[in-house]
């Protein structure tokens, strides 16, 4: 038997233990180890990994900090710009590593009704407040410096590279530039200090409350009348979500029903989720 | 630049960070296939026509593609312009040293410039404008909610508003663009400046095209279209690079026209005067730039200014802050007549010394008028006896750059007396060159200690530039009586030389930069020779030297000793490749770069369902109201990771920065 070692436990000699050595390593090993050699084994498991520093980087400048916030608000203002285009979720597997450009290309293809997560795909109340995603930036309502650009690409710019083009109503809307109005990114009412970042938040509300209502009455009926609304608005922000569901109304009743719409998909090969070209070009 | 794959794969994910998934792939493709076509891109990433046209339409806009159209063909050619996409991510910098140098608005500006891509000016105004005009309503309204009977000021008080009274900071937020001639005067500051830039019609054309295009031409002038004989060849390449260089300054034109309108700096203080005490309408300023002129972001330009700050800090770890603020006033000066920071070795070649155009210089004058006045610059220096200074020295003119080897020679005693000081790196110049350098001012008679000497300030600014021309970094030539210049290129060559050395200081450790510089100045050594050197124990040093190999910092040599090479007789000689430290050290930097981004991308997946539920419009800028308390702290840890990693990025670009760019 290999049991000779519990004889060890009787004999009360165990004392004290030092350290990390633990008793069952003591005493209990069969190979009957016996304290009064002085050999004791290290009941701790052996480390798998050497320690590893991790050198930590300094916290960052002032300077640093400041750039920072001016490369992200750059980005959210990017992301904003109707020529940002945002992918549809991929699924995990997209992630793989990839073995040439075809496997690489099948990562972006994967996206059709097959693959729609159907908890999710169900349209919802809530999916009204969602942004809208773009598979294709839209150019029809900015103005490009056409010369520079290769001729392939004018239809484009003009908004009218669409099969469908002349059998939809086009969207060549008055081609302006605009000024971003976003000055802050990430949650700015979370942190105090986030606000401060490009001059005060209430004007920023401020503004985009004022596109929120442009959109809703159309600038002219705007300006006419009706200030009273807009001074309540004005004076209790939480409005601005209700202007936002009117909004998304008035577009619809707009709209209208338009049978060609629902049977005339895009091209884009982006996937099924389909009307991004669809009747609203509000942006 | 040599494009590598990690760095065409940081590109590709920065575009992809900033500008969407669509152009991305397709960028990712340019970088990889090199130059296609349309229908080359539609094989190569399986998208159809429509999506690549779209994609490369936004491509272009920003300025991130260079095409070309052979002669008679339907095709043209699109290619990725890597020096621009690696420059996204430089944004912020940007940004900030805008509004450090010319103000917030125009910041604001900038980056709307930058936003757009190719803007043109009218359109610019026009955005500006709408803006303008929304502001000014909103701020109406804002009054007349505030008193609507016309009660005066007491109303808004009496109401006792949620939020704080809105009008004046309304008019706090107006350092922002407030008016059109506003908008101009800092559009006009930008193209001064030249960090915006005319487009032209070969702005699109890659350096390659371009230059198969005017060697073609040039080509044509010569009989039989060949040019033969070694003296008809140098005239021929000077020809090219006359070409060369007269289609670079076109981008230019926008601030020739400027200057030939006579709105320079000068006038448009004059103007500014007038403006503010008249109340010039806003058409007034509107005078110089046509409206249908395009314009873009200059990012060579916005390197140098760059470059201006790095330097900066540079001479502020070296001398202390008094002095590096001179120095930068100084660099600002003189940059105002450097357009890149690297010559184009084409471009920028001269066939005799006498044609290249001379370095800038600055004078001491020149300076002391742009030098503000707050400014003390009693500070930082130190005070030596007079008997203790040789004048000669400190005063002597240097009319000629250093030569290149000179300044090899310099870098190398200077590291073998760190050397031989074993543990004496050779870091703290500080103190010393200080003590020394401070004496430069002749006119200091005594120095009692404690009693300020009365000494004019041209004088202590004359003191500051000597000691950073006395400097062993070499930040100034004083290359005439009162004219100061700068070497960019050795100075810039000592500055790599210290971010490579601390970069290898920062991976394998002291000993391993001390035989780094052993290497550097004695060349190519055997083991047995760097032990006696190093005064190291074999087994340390081996130790070292194998680690610093597997890091790409040193390298080895075997060099047999018969003629049959065998490996047990060979020797091995270690030495350190500057170029090749240098490139590896750059790619673990875009790996660093890289990284960051991913990680950042799967933070992103992880708590997709927050940050999907931030962007709905009714929660967007109400995230404290209507967010649950779990989501708000997730949100605030993503931010907060966002932020690190980022950071991160920004830091290892400043490393490339100057190894690469500057």
């Amino acid at each position: 038997m290999f049991r000779g070692g519990r004889g060890g436990r009787g004999r009360g000699r165990g004392g004290p233990m030092m350290g990390n050595r633990r008793e069952i390593a003591q005493n209990s090993v069969p190979w009957a180890i016996d304290p009064k050699d002085g050999i004791f084994i290290d009941g701790k498991p052996s480390d798998t990994y050497p320690v590893w520093n991790v050198p930590k980087p300094p916290t960052l400048t002032k300077k640093e900090e400041k750039q920072l916030d001016y490369f992200l608000i750059f980005r959210e203002q990017a992301h904003d710009s109707p020529l940002y285009t945002e992918p549809p979720p991929r699924s995990k597997d997209s992630r793989k590593r990839a073995y040439g450009q075809a496997q690489i290309n099948s990562r972006y293809a994967d996206e059709s009704k097959a693959t729609i997560d159907p908890f999710t795909a169900i349209e919802t109340y809530s999916k009204r407040f969602e942004r809208k995603k773009r598979t294709l930036p839209d150019f029809s309502n900015l103005p490009f410096a056409k010369e520079f650009f290769p001729t392939e690409l004018h239809a484009t710019l003009d908004g009218l590279d669409d099969p469908n083009a002349d059998r939809k109503r086009r969207r060549t809307g008055p081609k302006k530039l605009a000024v971003s109005n976003i000055t802050s990114y990430g949650a700015g009412d979370l942190d105090e200090d986030g606000d401060e970042v490009n001059g005060e938040p209430d004007f920023r509300k401020a503004l985009e409350l004022l596109d929120n209502v442009e959109k809703l009455d159309g600038e002219d009926a705007f300006l006419s009348g009706e200030e009273d609304e807009w001074g309540n608005e004005d004076e209790d922000n939480e409005d601005a979500a209700d202007a936002e569901a009117a909004d998304q109304y008035e577009d619809e009743s707009e709209d209208d029903y338009n049978a060609e719409q629902y049977f005339e998909n895009d091209d884009d090969d982006y996937g099924d989720d389909g009307g991004d070209d669809g009747g609203e070009g509000v942006f | 630049m040599l494009v590598t794959a990690p760095l065409a794969e940081f590109c590709t994910l920065t575009i992809d960070e900033i500008y969407g998934e669509l152009p991305s792939r397709i960028y990712a493709s340019l970088l990889m296939r090199g130059r296609s076509t349309i229908q080359q891109l539609a094989g190569d990433t399986g998208m159809n026509a429509r999506q690549l046209r779209h994609g490369l339409a936004l491509l272009l806009q920003h300025n991130l593609l260079q095409y070309h159209l052979d002669a008679g063909s339907p095709h043209y050619f699109y290619e990725a312009n890597v020096e621009h996409a690696y420059n996204l991510a430089r944004t912020g910098k940007i940004l900030q040293m805008v509004e450090e140098t010319h103000g917030a608005a125009a910041k604001d500006v900038m980056q709307t410039i930058i936003l757009t891509g190719l803007t043109r000016v009218g359109d610019l105004v026009d955005a500006y404008q709408n803006r303008i005009d929304r502001m000014n309503r909103i701020k109406e309204k804002l009054k007349a909610e505030e008193d609507p009977f016309g009660n005066g000021v007491e109303s808004h008080e009496v109401n006792g508003e949620p939020k704080p009274k809105p009008t004046p900071q309304s008019s706090k937020s107006d350092p922002l663009i407030s008016s059109i001639a506003d908008l101009n005067k800092i559009i006009y500051k930008l193209v001064e400046a030249e960090l915006l830039i005319g487009v032209h019609k070969t702005s699109f054309e890659s350096p390659e095209d371009l230059l198969a295009t005017i060697e073609s031409d040039i080509q044509k002038t010569y009989p039989g279209g060949e040019v033969k004989g070694n003296k008809a060849k140098a005239e021929y390449k000077d020809k090219v690079a006359e070409a060369l260089r007269k289609n670079r300054s076109e981008s230019r034109s926008l601030k020739r026209k400027l200057e030939q309108n006579g709105l320079s700096a000068k006038r448009r203080k004059l103007f500014d005067g007038a403006a503010s005490a008249n109340g010039t309408p806003d058409g007034e300023m509107d005078l110089g730039i046509d409206p249908q002129q395009v314009m873009c972001i200059n990012y060579e330009k916005c390197l140098v200014e760059l470059r201006n700050r790095r330097l900066m800090h540079y001479a502020e770890e070296a001398f202390g802050q008094t002095t590096s603020w001179v120095y930068a006033s100084l660099l600002n000066l003189l940059s105002k007549d450097i357009s890149r920071c690297r010559d184009d070795p084409i471009t920028d070649r001269y066939e005799k010394d006498e044609e290249k155009p001379a370095p800038v210089v600055v004078t001491t004058s020149q300076l002391l008028d742009v030098l503000k006045t707050s400014l003390d610059l009693s500070v930082g220096l130190g005070q030596v006896d007079a008997d203790k200074i040789s004048v000669t020295a400190a005063e002597k003119i240097a009319e000629l750059p250093p030569r290149k080897k000179f300044f090899i020679d310099v870098q190398a005693e200077a590291d073998a007396n760190a050397s031989s000081d074993d543990d004496d790196e050779g870091e703290d110049v500080k103190p010393a060159t200080n003590g020394v350098n401070g004496v430069n001012g002749t006119h200091v008679t005594n120095g009692v200690n404690g009693t300020a000497k009365r000494v004019d300030r041209r004088t202590q600014l004359r003191q500051h530039l000597l000691l950073l021309s006395e400097s062993t970094q070499g930040f100034l030539r004083h290359c005439g009586a009162e004219e100061w210049t700068v070497d960019f290129v050795p100075l810039m060559a000592a500055l790599r030389q210290a971010e490579i050395d601390a970069t290898i200081e920062n991976t394998v450790g002291r000993e391993g930069v001390r035989l780094v510089r052993m290497l550097r100045a004695k060349g190519k050594l055997d083991e047995k020779a760097i032990m006696s050197v190093a005064l190291m124990r074999k087994a340390d040093m081996s130790k070292k030297l194998a680690e610093m190999h597997k890091y790409g910092f040193v390298q080895t040599q075997e060099v047999p000793r018969e003629a049959k090479a065998d490996v047990k007789k060979s020797f091995f000689l270690w030495y350190f490749d500057g170029t090749m430290a240098l490139e590896r050290i750059l790619d673990v930097s875009y790996k660093t770069m890289i990284h960051s981004l991913q990680v950042l991308d799967t933070l992103r997946e992880k708590d997709q369902h927050v940050l999907s539920l931030i962007k709905r419009s009714d929660v967007k800028g109400q995230e404290d109201d209507k967010l649950r308390k779990i989501h708000k702290e997730k949100l605030t840890q993503f931010l907060k990771l966002e932020r690190m990693l980022l950071g991160q990025i920004q830091r290892v670009d400043d490393l490339v920065a100057v190894l690469r760019d500057y």
